[in-house]
């Protein structure tokens, strides 16, 4: 080694304290009594026991999870669909594809959510339901993420030559598809899945615009519970942030096994 | 025979463009219709754009939405460049975890990070209160529930995201480019100027329009933190379509649009920036 | 009738004319060879023979039945591809047994069959593996077996082997060319490659451009190359253009350009008389290459730049500059069309 460099670890160093104190703050007070001087007053379990006895908690998450099921499977299917096609047969209109479902990469939340609901609210199409709709811009939010998921499993695996093997063999188009391209494509599938699911769990601002207090997930629990203390909205954005971080935690590991 | 065989393929492409055309075309198209129509009378107009012009209280919530955005995006890619170069000058281990903490952290948005916030910086946060009790008004120089606060917040949130994104970036330079420059006597700097950030510079650009993008959209904090004592766009954007007083969908559709517009520009200036100062074409 | 035949085959993509009318006839057990460089056609040509490409015009028989617009399921061939074309999620077993599945085979049949044929290609041990867990050339051996599992009519391999390293590379030459032979199955081959089609072939078709440029056994197409094409393609043969001869030798020859293997050139350092079987060239030696077992040498015959192999002897090499008689014998010289 040449010179001794200080300079990246001041830098990284500088960049985890600011990175990491609203978080350990966070975790701290929500175990505080109070803490109005230099240090805490007292150390206490009570809001912790408070937020888990919460008739409304489970529900909240729980409605979270289940919004976002109708959304992740529209959005594979729509997109498997779509790029499978393009990768056996059209290659040149994968680029358009691309375009398409990048858009929701720029236009993002409110611009998504807005014009949906300026144009459907209201109107007697099934689409002016409150579920529908939020079902609708959820999977539309979550599309480039399924998108580069899923484009990258397809890449990975030599759809056409194995699907070539497959019919010289004597397999049809479908028994193929299923009993050879799918099972690759599985984990794939199941890491975009992953990131959408914490993309609508995390998504606050389209379920207040479009639902409102109607249906109340986590996000909207801590909207609703900002007057009262603090200590006990720090329990609930730390069970909210653990849910995010074990599946984001989860998509890390399948990446990184399957560079491996 | 062959053509209708064809023909059968291309329907699988129908459900993706069907839910691009009902959930983005055709909202936006309609979006853009309103935006040119008189409330009430439903003819055709410009006032409303004219609106966003003349009336102080638009220009206002777009001056404070740009101000907002480009100062948060520049100073976040700043220091995004700077911890994506310190990361890359790291060994596998610390990589990783440098990485996932970063990982960790692009998670912690929105309303989570609005009561972290809170709770260090707030009225009552304990810093504010622990540097009362040392005999600090933290107040005199800095607020959280003003611009100052709202950009705190949201370089915060731009910083893992334009790190996690330039990261890859870094790696591309090759440490041979580096060598064959030290060998010409080059010095880091130079190499940096004349090398490393031209090479870089379509990630830079890429993340800029995201991190724009991404700041100039955010919802939650703004909502929370200012309200209404600072107009910001996406706020002014969504209470004139779901607030108590009665909806104004024209003037809406117009603030809409011309965000939309605003974000649009950006990306379109970052690509053709790309293309113009770009030229040794795309490595892959 | 042979057993293949192919009759004035066209293939055209869009405004490609890749295939310019083939005719080609295979028989029962041949192992045949399509060589030639890439984009020549002949990949193209052995996907129409599967079925897995439509052919534009033309004609394909395989055993007296024409074939022509029979999918690939209803053609019996099997098809060893580049590489990479194992299903991943399946065990190697799983994927020497997945046509025989297809086929509804009893259990205990697909049991025996796949044992069998792993046996032949020397895998059973890896029967549980999954291919990932396998080199690239112990993957293409489940792709053999996986093939002549079925008991295809005829073997397609399509470069079966261009993404393995030399020296694996040979052995798994030898190691098809033995199984083709022991189970006398009839092989269309395609490479590029063409030491590998002089060591596995029984005959072999040079393609260029979407025409067959040659054909013949390895030995022929390797003494006997026809064309400018085939000479160049072939080996190292030296072409010289008639024009540049005429200038130094006058030869009575019809043809613009001749081809003279290198190693049919003896070097003489002193003038000895051309017999009239031969002819002679005085030229100055230009450089020198060693080769292994030859030396190839350069000589410069007055503007004519012309390759000799010569056998390595460790008295000493000759020096460039030095002055030499080059003497080819008037039958090596080959006309090319």
């Amino acid at each position: 080694m040449k010179r001794k460099k200080k300079f990246p670890y001041i830098v990284l160093t500088l960049a985890c304290i600011f990175l990491l104190i609203p978080f350990i703050a966070t975790l701290l007070y929500s175990f505080t009594v109070g803490w109005t001087k230099l240090m805490p007053s007292g150390w206490t379990l009570k809001y912790w026991g408070q937020a888990f006895t919460e008739p409304d908690l489970w529900p909240a998450i729980l409605r979270g999870v289940l919004i976002s099921i109708p959304p992740i499977l529209i959005c594979n299917v729509v997109v498997i669909l779509a790029l499978y096609t393009s990768v056996v047969h059209y290659p040149k209109l994968e680029k358009y594809i691309q375009m398409i479902c990048m858009v929701p990469n720029s236009l993002k939340g409110v611009t998504i959510a807005i014009p949906i609901l300026a144009l459907y609210a209201g109107t007697p199409t099934i689409f002016s339901n409150r579920m529908v709709m939020l079902v609708c811009i959820y999977s539309i939010s979550i599309l480039p993420f399924v998108y580069q998921g899923i484009r990258n499993n397809l890449h990975g695996i030599n759809v056409r030559q194995l699907l070539e093997a497959a019919e010289i063999l004597g397999a049809g188009k479908l028994y193929a598809f299923i009993r050879i391209i799918l099972p690759n494509m599985l984990s794939g599938i199941l890491v975009s899945s992953l990131l959408a699911l914490s993309i609508v769990f995390g998504d606050f601002a389209i379920i207040k615009i479009i639902a409102g207090n109607k249906f109340e997930t986590i996000q909207m629990l801590l909207y609703n519970s900002r007057l009262i203390v603090l200590q006990y909205q720090c329990v609930i954005v730390i069970i909210m942030f653990t849910a995010t971080l074990i599946i984001s935690q989860i998509v890390f590991k399948f990446q990184n096994k399957k560079k491996g | 025979m062959k053509k209708q065989y064809k023909m059968k393929n291309l329907l699988t492409m129908v459900p993706l463009l069907a839910l691009a055309a009902l959930f983005i075309l055709l909202p936006i198209l309609s979006m853009i219709k309103q935006s040119f129509t008189m409330p009430e009378t439903g003819v055709f107009t410009l006032e409303n754009y004219k609106a966003i012009f003349t009336d102080s209280v638009y220009r206002v919530a777009t001056g404070n939405s740009l101000y907002l955005s480009l100062i948060s995006t520049v100073i976040g890619l700043i220091l995004s460049f700077l911890i994506a170069y310190s990361v890359n000058e790291l060994g596998q281990k610390g990589q990783g975890r440098i990485l996932s903490m970063l990982n960790m952290v692009s998670n912690f948005v929105g309303l989570p990070l609005y009561f972290a916030f809170v709770v260090i910086l707030g009225n009552t946060g304990i810093f504010v209160l622990a540097l009362k009790a040392i005999g600090f008004e933290l107040a005199t120089v800095f607020k959280l529930y003003s611009m100052e606060g709202l950009m705190l917040i949201f370089i915060y949130f731009q910083i893992p995201l334009g790190s996690l994104m330039l990261v890859p970036a870094f790696q591309a330079i090759r440490p041979a480019w580096k060598e064959a420059a030290e060998l010409m006597e080059a010095s880091p700097l130079q190499f940096w100027t004349r090398v490393g950030i031209p090479v870089m510079l379509p990630s830079l650009l890429d993340t800029f329009a995201l991190l724009f993008a991404n700041a100039i959209t955010a919802y939650a904090t703004v909502l929370l933190l200012v309200t209404t004592s600072i107009p910001l766009l996406p706020v002014k954007i969504t209470t004139m379509f779901t607030g108590e007083m009665t909806p104004q969908r024209e003037m809406g559709s117009t603030l809409a649009i011309w965000m939309i517009v605003i974000m649009l520009a950006v990306i379109g200036i970052c690509n053709l920036l790309k293309k113009m100062l770009y030229k040794g074409g795309s490595d892959a | 009738m042979s057993y293949i035949e192919f009759k004035n085959i066209q293939k055209r993509f869009g405004d490609v004319h890749v295939l310019k009318g083939i005719n080609l006839n295979i028989e029962q057990g041949e192992f045949v060879t399509l060589l030639g460089p890439s984009g020549c056609g002949k990949s193209t040509l052995l996907r129409c023979f599967s079925g897995l490409e439509t052919v534009s015009e033309g004609e394909i028989y395989l055993d007296g039945v024409n074939i022509t617009d029979f999918t690939p399921k209803q053609r019996k061939i099997g098809m060893v591809f580049q590489q990479y074309s194992l299903f991943p999620n399946m065990t190697v077993k799983q994927n020497v047994a997945f046509g025989l599945q297809i086929q509804k085979k009893e259990k205990q049949f697909i049991e025996e069959k796949v044992c069998e044929v792993l046996d032949i290609v020397g895998l059973s041990e890896k029967r549980d593996q999954y291919p990932r867990q396998l080199s690239g050339g112990q993957q293409q051996r489940v792709a053999l077996a996986r093939a002549i599992v079925m008991e295809p009519k005829v073997l397609l391999l399509d470069e079966p082997l261009s993404a393995i390293d030399a020296l694996l590379r040979r052995n798994l030459q030898i190691e098809i060319r033995k199984i083709q032979q022991k189970l006398k199955i009839t092989a269309i081959f395609v490479t590029h490659d063409q030491e590998e089609a002089m060591v596995m072939s029984d005959t072999i078709h040079l393609f260029n451009v979407g025409r067959i440029e040659q054909s013949g056994s390895p030995e022929q197409i390797y003494a006997y190359p026809k064309t400018k094409f085939a000479a160049n393609f072939i080996g190292h043969y030296n072409i010289i253009d008639m024009k540049e001869m005429n200038k130094i030798v006058p030869l009575k020859v019809e043809s613009e350009f001749v081809a003279v293997r290198p190693e049919a050139i003896e070097i003489a350092v002193h003038e000895d008389g051309a017999g009239a079987d031969q002819v002679q060239l005085k030229g100055r030696i230009t450089g020198a290459m060693s080769r292994g077992t030859t030396v190839v040498y350069t000589v410069d015959c007055g503007g004519l730049e012309v390759n000799a192999d010569v056998l390595f002897s460790p008295d000493g090499r000759m020096e460039a500059g030095q002055e030499v008689y080059l003497q080819i014998p008037r039958k090596d010289i080959l006309e090319l069309r």
